[in-house]
C-alpha cells in the first residue's frame, strides 16, 4: 500500500505567525457537531482535506527519503504518542549534521510551532492500479 | 502571537535517545496492540493491551525499552549494561510479565525477551553487591 503525502509549512496553513499543535492537527479535546468527544478531528488540516499520518509512516519515510536535503526537518502530522515521561511526541524525519535521523519531538496541545516548520500530512492511499481483464 | 508560549522546535531540537526508541517501538506495534504509558516511570516504560480479536486478544504485559545508537552484540546476544537492579526486581515482583526490548535506533531494529528468561537463577538477581545488572537478549529474538 502506498500513501500519498503533502508537505506544508505552518504558514501555508494560514498561520503566518506560527500556530499551536491543536490548531494544526487537532487535540484530544476535539468534539464533533453533536458535542461528542472526537479526538484529533479538528485543526486547520481538516479544512484543507489533510489527514493525519499513520504512526508507522515516519520510519518508512526515513528509509525511503535517502536524498533528503541537509538541514531539512519534516514533522509528521500524526496523533501524538505519550511516552513514559508523560509527554506526547511526534516523529521528525531530519537530515542533521550527523546524517539522516528519526527524531522525536514533544507535541503538547499548547506547544507552538514556527511559521517555517514543515509538517507531513497524509492525502490517503494511492489508487490501486486497475487490473487487466 | 503569544510571546509567553515558546516555539516548540527551538527548545527541543533533538530528543533523548530513549524517547526516540520508545516512539519508534510504539509506532511499529501491530494494529490492535494498544500502547499505554505509565502514570510514573518507575522501571517500566509502558503497558501493552492486545485488543485485536485474535487468539492473543486481552493479553496484557509490561514493556521496558532500552535504546542504543549502536548496541553491543557479543556471542549472539545484545548486551545491555547498567540496568538498575531495583528495576529488574520490580519486574519480578509484578504480576504482569515484562517484555524487555533492545532497540537499535540506527538500524531501526529491535530484539526482545521476557524478563523471566533473562536470568538463569534468582541468585543472580538478588545478590546485593552491585546496583546494576547486565542483561543479554538473544539476537535470534
Amino acid at each position: 500500500m502506498k500513501l500519498r503525502i503533502a508537505l506544508l509549512r505552518v504558514s501555508d496553513l494560514g498561520f503566518p505567525e506560527g500556530a499551536l499543535t491543536r490548531e494544526i492537527i487537532g487535540s484530544d479535546n476535539d468534539r464533533d457537531l453533536f458535542g461528542h468527544p472526537a479526538p484529533f478531528t479538528g485543526g486547520r488540516r481538516r479544512e484543507f482535506g489533510l489527514e493525519l499520518c499513520p504512526h508507522d509512516l515516519a520510519p518508512h519515510l526515513c528509509l525511503e527519503y535517502a536524498d533528503q536535503p541537509a538541514g531539512e526537518r519534516l514533522h509528521i502530522a500524526m496523533k501524538p504518542i505519550t511516552l513514559s515521561d508523560g509527554e506526547p511526541r511526534i516523529f521528525v524525519v531530519a537530515h542533521g549534521p550527523s546524517g539522516l535521523s528519526l527524531d522525536a519531538v514533544r507535541a503538547k496541545s499548547d506547544d507552538r510551532w514556527a511559521p517555517d516548520d514543515i509538517f507531513v500530512f497524509s492525502l490517503g492511499r494511492e489508487p490501486e492500479a486497475q487490473e487487466q481483464t | 502571537m503569544n510571546k509567553d508560549i515558546p516555539t516548540n522546535q527551538s527548545g527541543e531540537a533533538h530528543s533523548h535517545l530513549g524517547d526516540q526508541g520508545e516512539l519508534w517501538f510504539a509506532a511499529m506495534l501491530p494494529a490492535g496492540w494498544a500502547w499505554q504509558p505509565p502514570r510514573r516511570d518507575l522501571g517500566k516504560d509502558g503497558l501493552i493491551v492486545i485488543r485485536d480479536g485474535t487468539k492473543l486478544h486481552n493479553i496484557e504485559f509490561s514493556i521496558q525499552i532500552k535504546t542504543s545508537a549502536r548496541p553491543t552484540i557479543v556471542d549472539g546476544h545484545v548486551v545491555i549494561p547498567s540496568v538498575s537492579r531495583s528495576s529488574v526486581q520490580y519486574w519480578f515482583a509484578s504480576p504482569l510479565p515484562t517484555l524487555v526490548v533492545a532497540v537499535d535506533l540506527t538500524k531501526r531494529t529491535g530484539w526482545f525477551a521476557w524478563h523471566l528468561d533473562l536470568f538463569r537463577s534468582p541468585k543472580e538477581l538478588f545478590q546485593p553487591n552491585t546496583k546494576t545488572v547486565t542483561i543479554r537478549i538473544p539476537q535470534a529474538n
